[in-house]
């Protein structure tokens, strides 16, 4: 009991350790639309959920540490998934999914990948206790329509809902709508919002400039930061080992998705399919020097790959606030949401024609015409910002 | 048992519930999807305006497709409450009117 709750108590440490982290690193603009419910390009659950905290002082940092918190916790269903092996082995599958370098490097994060990589745990483990399954088809059932307007990327886990619905003691039609409902109305809620598809085709246009070869160098490298290499290789040793033809077809679509549109904060949805991979292999578990190589390979990870560089939207709303300007900002130039984030009031895209209505100014490209007379430059702010002189 | 059938229901509903909300939307929309021309227009205007207004595409969402125009709402997110505003823009005139939201 003391045991557990230790462990609880340290996994918790874990996820305010590396939110905390996270926070200094500042908000990313990915973050950004979710915490305010910026509605592209993913479906509204969860970032609807969130943007109703977003009035909240502490709104980033409580949902980093939730976030974090169903990242680590996600040991105990590890841990039950291997419930029948030996202390020792489910002590190494535990290390190999808190070590591998994916939850090093994305816990604390606000990225929709890490939760649909929480509900494909959640899924697997359900896989791994077919009385409960039998028994609760329903919660597979509502865990995919909310996998679904989470994150798009939920999609790429169908096989394995379908392989849970068809163990559940569903009828056939009951099986078939619950695994096609869900799909239709993604695609109806796709529909209805137009620019969601029009933000995709951007993304994707991003990637139309890659190489063949550079899209499969990302990959490979996304995957290896995915099990930190050692379960990288493992787990899919281990699916193809025992034939697990849902969890291949899953590694098949995540590798097909992120050729298509490869980013690094995907590497998480690896882990999950990683972990089920090598549950099928109990020999590895084992084996302690495996366990220590994938340690050592997660933290070489967590210190090689660089973190997101901090914008300076803090920066500059922090000295917006100092010298009291309030009202509109207008922005010259490319900028993310973490500016919306983090001035706290309307921005519009600089245009001469609005200074007269403007408080503030934030010049990332040339801006044009700002009268001196009007206007004086707010000094050592990481970007050339002006106010309104007398405000 | 009887829990589980009283999921199963609530599920289906919530399911048919989505379905509606999203089936009124879509058709609101439907000339975005089947008329090539009207779906430019939409585009140009959309650009035009967020152009002209300093407006974020992102805080710009399709409410209604007509033949003569579209319906917007404006919501600049932002923390705390946002402001909202609806518009209809005429595809003749890139014009602005208000409509209720």
């Amino acid at each position: 009991m003391l045991a557990r709750i230790l462990s609880i108590i340290g996994l918790q440490g874990f996820a305010v350790l590396t939110a905390m982290l996270h926070q200094h690193l500042g908000v990313h603009t990915d973050e950004a639309k979710y915490l305010l419910n910026i509605p592209y390009p993913h479906p509204p659950l969860l970032r609807w959920i969130m943007g109703l905290s977003d009035g909240w002082q502490h709104q980033e940092l409580f949902w980093r540490i939730l976030f974090a918190s169903f990242i680590a916790h996600g040991v105990w269903l590890v841990a039950d998934m291997v419930r029948t092996f030996s202390r020792e082995q489910r002590l190494t599958i535990v290390g190999l999914w808190l070590f591998s370098g994916a939850l090093l490097l994305q816990s604390g994060t606000l990225m929709m990948s890490c939760i649909t990589a929480v509900q494909a745990l959640f899924l697997l483990w359900m896989l791994s206790r077919p009385k409960f399954l039998r028994k609760w088809s329903v919660i597979v059932a509502a865990l995919w329509i909310e996998m679904l307007f989470t994150a798009y990327q939920g999609i790429l886990f169908a096989p394995l809902v379908w392989i849970a619905l068809q163990r559940s003691d569903l009828g056939f039609w009951k099986r078939m709508f619950s695994f096609f409902t869900p799909i239709a109305l993604l695609l109806l809620y796709t529909l209805g919002n137009p620019l969601a598809i029009a933000a995709m085709g951007f993304v994707g246009s991003m990637q139309s400039g890659v190489s063949l070869e550079q899209s499969i160098l990302s990959v490979l490298k996304i995957w290896m930061i995915g099990g930190s290499i050692v379960l990288s290789v493992l787990g899919i040793f281990g699916m193809v080992r025992s034939r697990n033809i849902p969890l291949i077809l899953t590694t098949v679509l995540l590798t097909a998705y992120i050729l298509l549109s490869s980013r690094g904060y995907y590497a998480i949805l690896f882990t999950p399919v990683l972990i089920a991979g090598i549950t099928s292999q109990p020999k590895f578990l084992r084996s302690s020097s495996i366990l220590a190589a994938h340690i050592v390979a997660g933290i070489a990870l967590f210190f090689y790959v660089p973190f997101s560089t901090r914008s300076a939207a803090p920066t500059v709303a922090a000295a917006l606030e100092r010298v009291h300007s309030e009202g509109t900002v207008l922005i010259s130039g490319d900028f993310g949401h973490d500016w919306q984030y983090e001035l706290r009031r309307p921005v519009r895209r600089y245009k001469k024609e609005f200074l007269e209505d403007a408080s503030a100014v934030v010049c990332i490209a040339p801006c044009t015409e700002i009268d001196a007379r009007s206007w004086r430059q707010v000094p050592q702010v990481g970007a050339e910002v002006w106010v309104r002189t007398g405000r | 048992m009887l829990m589980q059938r009283h999921l199963w229901n609530f599920f289906w509903g919530i399911c048919v519930l989505i379905a509606l909300v999203l089936i009124v939307r879509v058709w609101n929309l439907r000339l975005l999807y089947i008329d090539k021309a009207v779906r430019e227009q939409v585009r140009t205007t959309i650009e035009v305006v967020a152009g002209r207004e300093g407006w974020l595409i992102s805080d710009i969402s399709l409410r209604a497709v007509q033949n003569t125009g579209v319906m917007i709402h404006h919501r600049q997110h932002m923390r705390g409450s946002d402001p909202r505003e609806c518009y209809f823009i005429a595809f003749e005139t890139l014009n602005r009117s208000p409509c209720i939201p």
